[in-house]
């Protein structure tokens, strides 16, 4: 701590406010009362001046009154050389009654009027003395008839020095008394704040965080208390520092615990995502590889088809006119019908096969991200359920679609939607066991008031508690991460039906199966059923 | 009718005289104890008729005019100021009382007789026997008191006191008058002489006998406490009483101017025990002889 910090430190401190306040008040009495006792001296000795001056002048005009009457100035000079030899005499003077000066005697050092102190005393007759017949009769006149005046002279130099004196000895005593009661007012107060003093070397301790100080009390008064009771505060504090170091060590391991495993299943996921994305290439290199030979196939039974159509008439005759005869390895009229349906088959499942490959490529592209029409869901749910198709059942699993006749369009990208419905189909079917027979539900719906349409798809499978639903929308979360779930799918699918500016909702418990609730606003146009309305079917 | 208003008037003035007349015109010179004491003397057990004027109470009286009106017997004086007034009564008897000027003015002034305020000269020479005293200094002015020193230096004679007399003129030669007596007296007599005592020359007296150890008869009680041995003052209702006397005695046809001028008839003795102590003298003899 630097002496200026020090300094400004002690300049705050309790000690020093009541030193001050103490040492200003001592001085302030201090003055007062010197101040009120130099001017009380200085006027008594003023008046005392004044009336000794007086006094002595009285008593002159008394010793003089014989002479003066007699006017005799040699008596008169003879005695006021004797009130010469008065310390602080200067002069003298004595007039008759009628202004004459009889006698005068100054000293030689000249003053000023304000040097002097001058007093000017009647001469009377005693007032006792009475003339004869006045004293025959009686009479009383207090008042002596005027014989003249003596004027006395006091030099007061010397007075003026003795006020001095008494001033600075005045000063010093007051002086004196003040530093004298200060510093026995700065040892009482060393005394008295003693205890302060160590509470605030405590507290300033235990401010820099050293809760081990124990602040020693220096007395019993309310400071020592106060002392002590910090003390069991600080050791109370300490403890708790140390329990909170503790669980903060503990916190700190169990985070670094969390963060491990969050990394490794982060990993996992990445993993997975890296698999489904190969996935992905895969099935758009099978499709053009599924592809090229299904169109090849399809040609074929077209033309298998055509030839076979044009050969029926021909082996029909043949076979009227020859009778019934054995292609490939059986009779014609069963051969007949079998070859037109396989051709049919063939056909037909090679469109089904073509139609497989070009949703799973529409599927695993994504679609065209920004492209947005005018949108059936119902078609959707059914180009969905073509590729659920293509995916394969599971065990025993129905899927009923239930579609809203007439359903109003939306406006949005059909292929996010597709890609929406598979997530939850599929979400459905893995979530029904493979031992047991399992029911999936589609159903769309129209709220005219809301104007908005809704598809919901349900299912009877092991349904979920309120904890996982509050958790379904995180992404890299899944209930079957073990088995290969991406945590994806929904949050996906729930990114996908925000941005068509509608809903995705869940409402499931343990053992009764789950419903999803998808809910679009209806494209501004009108309610008409768009072009690709399908009919409910199953699956 | 007339006539009988003219009568009617004519009484109605007179009725007033007749009750203002009286035998005594009292002047006073003003309201004081000493002079109500004397007129209660006057008084006594005479039934004198008299009118009171009080100088004090009016600037200025014309006592001639009210005499000429009122034509009283006789005029009775109180004090300096009362026989002042009467100066210039020359046919009505004045009988003065308290008063230093009466010796002064009966030279000129027949018809005023009185009382002096001197007592005898042997009472004041006994009492100075009495306290062994032989030598006794005496200040007077000549024109006041010299007949009365002059009786005071006979009986001195008679009575083996000498008298060491100084005369003054102005009461300032008192002082140097008195310091010439310094030794050479073992008494000091203080006469009522107006100039050889004055206001401002009394304490001299006194101051002379605390210097010289020398005891002071004064003729007024007022000096005692200024440091007289003993005075002997006038006994002032008696003093009325013997104006009373005087009163009758003229009222009764006797002339004013063949009354001489008479000494108090009864002086007291009084002393001052303290200065007599000082002084080594003792009281037993000095008041041997108090009264007369």
């Amino acid at each position: 701590m630097s002496p200026r910090t020090g300094f400004r430190n002690f300049r705050a401190s309790f000690q020093f406010k009541l030193f001050a306040i103490f040492t200003l008040l001592t001085a302030l009495m201090a003055v007062l009362f010197g101040s009120a006792y130099i001017v009380t001296e200085i006027r008594e000795q003023r008046a005392y001046a004044g009336d000794r001056c007086q006094l002595i002048a009285a008593h002159l005009a008394d010793t003089i009154r014989l002479p003066l009457y007699a006017e005799n100035r040699d008596t008169l000079l003879q005695i006021i050389r004797e009130t010469a030899r008065t310390p602080d005499f200067h002069g003298v003077t004595i007039r008759t009654n009628d202004g004459r000066v009889l006698a005068e005697i100054h000293r030689p050092v000249s003053r000023s009027a304000d040097e002097l102190l001058s007093k000017t005393a009647e001469v009377r007759s005693t007032p006792l003395g009475s003339s004869p017949e006045s004293a025959i009769i009686g009479a009383k006149n207090p008042m002596g008839t005027l014989i003249g005046t003596v004027r006395l002279d006091l030099d007061t130099t010397d007075l003026k020095a003795r006020t001095r004196r008494l001033v600075t000895a005045a000063c010093a005593t007051a002086f004196l008394f003040w530093i004298t009661v200060s510093s026995i007012c700065y040892l009482a107060l060393r005394k008295v704040t003693r205890s302060f003093n160590a509470l605030m070397r405590g507290l300033e301790s235990m401010l820099g965080g050293d809760y081990a100080v124990r602040i020693a009390p220096a007395g019993n008064d309310e400071p020592g208390r106060a002392a002590a009771a910090i003390s069991r505060l600080a050791a109370s504090l300490q403890q708790r520092e140390e329990e909170n170091r503790l669980l903060q060590q503990k916190l700190v391991d169990a985070m670094r615990l969390e963060v491990q495993n969050e990394k490794t299943r982060i990993m996992a996921k990445l993993i997975q995502t890296n698999r489904m994305t190969s996935l992905g290439l895969l099935a758009s290199s099978m499709a053009h590889e599924i592809n090229t030979p299904n169109g090849a196939i399809k040609l074929a039974g077209q033309q298998v088809a055509k030839t076979w159509k044009s050969a029926i008439p021909i082996l029909d005759r043949v076979a009227e006119e020859e009778g019934d005869f054995v292609l490939g390895g059986a009779v014609f009229s069963l051969v007949r019908d079998e070859v037109t349906k396989a051709t049919e088959v063939i056909g037909r499942c090679s469109e089904r096969i073509e139609k497989v490959v070009q949703d799973l490529r529409a599927y695993n592209i994504g679609g065209q991200g920004d492209v947005k029409d005018r949108v059936n869901l119902n078609q959707v749910v059914s180009d969905a359920l073509t590729i659920i198709r293509a995916h394969g059942r599971r065990g025993n699993i129905a899927i009923h679609n239930k579609p809203y006749a007439e359903l109003p369009t939306v406006i949005g990208n059909r292929y996010q939607l597709e890609q929406v419905i598979i997530n939850l189909i599929l979400n459905s079917m893995q979530a029904i066991p493979e031992e047991r027979n399992g029911t999936i539900t589609i159903a769309s719906g129209y709220d005219s008031a809301k104007r908005e349409v809704s598809l919901a798809v349900m299912d009877d499978g092991k349904g979920f508690s309120a904890e996982i639903m509050s958790r379904l929308m995180e992404p890299f979360f899944s209930t079957r991460m073990e088995s290969g779930g991406s945590g994806l799918g929904l949050y996906i699918s729930n990114f996908i039906v925000t941005e068509h500016h509608g809903l995705l909702a869940f409402e499931s418990e343990p053992g009764k199966g789950t419903t999803v609730i998808i809910t679009i606003p209806i494209a501004g146009g009108g309610t008409t059923p768009g072009p690709d309305d399908t009919p409910g079917h199953e699956v | 009718m007339r006539i009988l208003a003219a009568v009617i008037f004519s009484l109605a003035l007179l009725l007033p005289a007749v009750a203002d007349a009286y035998d005594v015109l009292v002047l006073q010179s003003r309201r004081d104890p000493a002079f109500a004491e004397a007129l209660s003397g006057f008084r006594g057990n005479r039934a004198f008729s008299e009118r009171v004027i009080v100088l004090s109470d009016y600037a200025d009286v014309d006592i001639t005019r009210i005499v000429r009106e009122d034509h009283p017997l006789l005029v009775l004086a109180l004090g300096d100021s009362a026989l002042e007034a009467a100066r210039k009564l020359r046919q009505t008897p004045v009988v003065a009382l308290i008063s230093l000027g009466i010796r002064s003015r009966r030279g000129s002034n027949p018809n005023l007789t009185g009382i002096d305020m001197f007592a005898p000269p042997e009472r004041y020479l006994s009492l100075f026997q009495g306290m062994k005293r032989h030598r006794v200094g005496l200040i007077h002015h000549p024109a006041r008191s010299g007949w009365y020193v002059q009786q005071a230096r006979q009986a001195a004679q008679r009575m083996g006191v000498e008298l060491v007399v100084r005369e003054v003129s102005t009461p300032r030669d008192t002082l140097s008058q008195l310091a010439s007596l310094a030794g050479k007296v073992d008494a000091l007599w203080m006469l009522p002489d107006a100039t050889a005592v004055t206001r401002e020359t009394a304490e001299a007296y006194f101051r002379f006998s605390q210097e010289q150890n020398v005891p002071v008869v004064s003729f007024a009680g007022a000096y005692l406490g200024l440091g007289a041995a003993a005075v002997l003052e006038i006994d002032r209702t008696e003093l009325g009483r013997q104006a009373a006397d005087m009163t009758s005695a003229i009222l009764n046809g006797a002339e004013a101017a063949d009354i001489p001028l008479a000494y108090p008839r009864r002086v007291l003795l009084k002393t001052n025990p303290s200065v007599l102590k000082h002084l080594g003298i003792a009281t037993e003899k000095a008041v041997a002889n108090p009264r007369e």
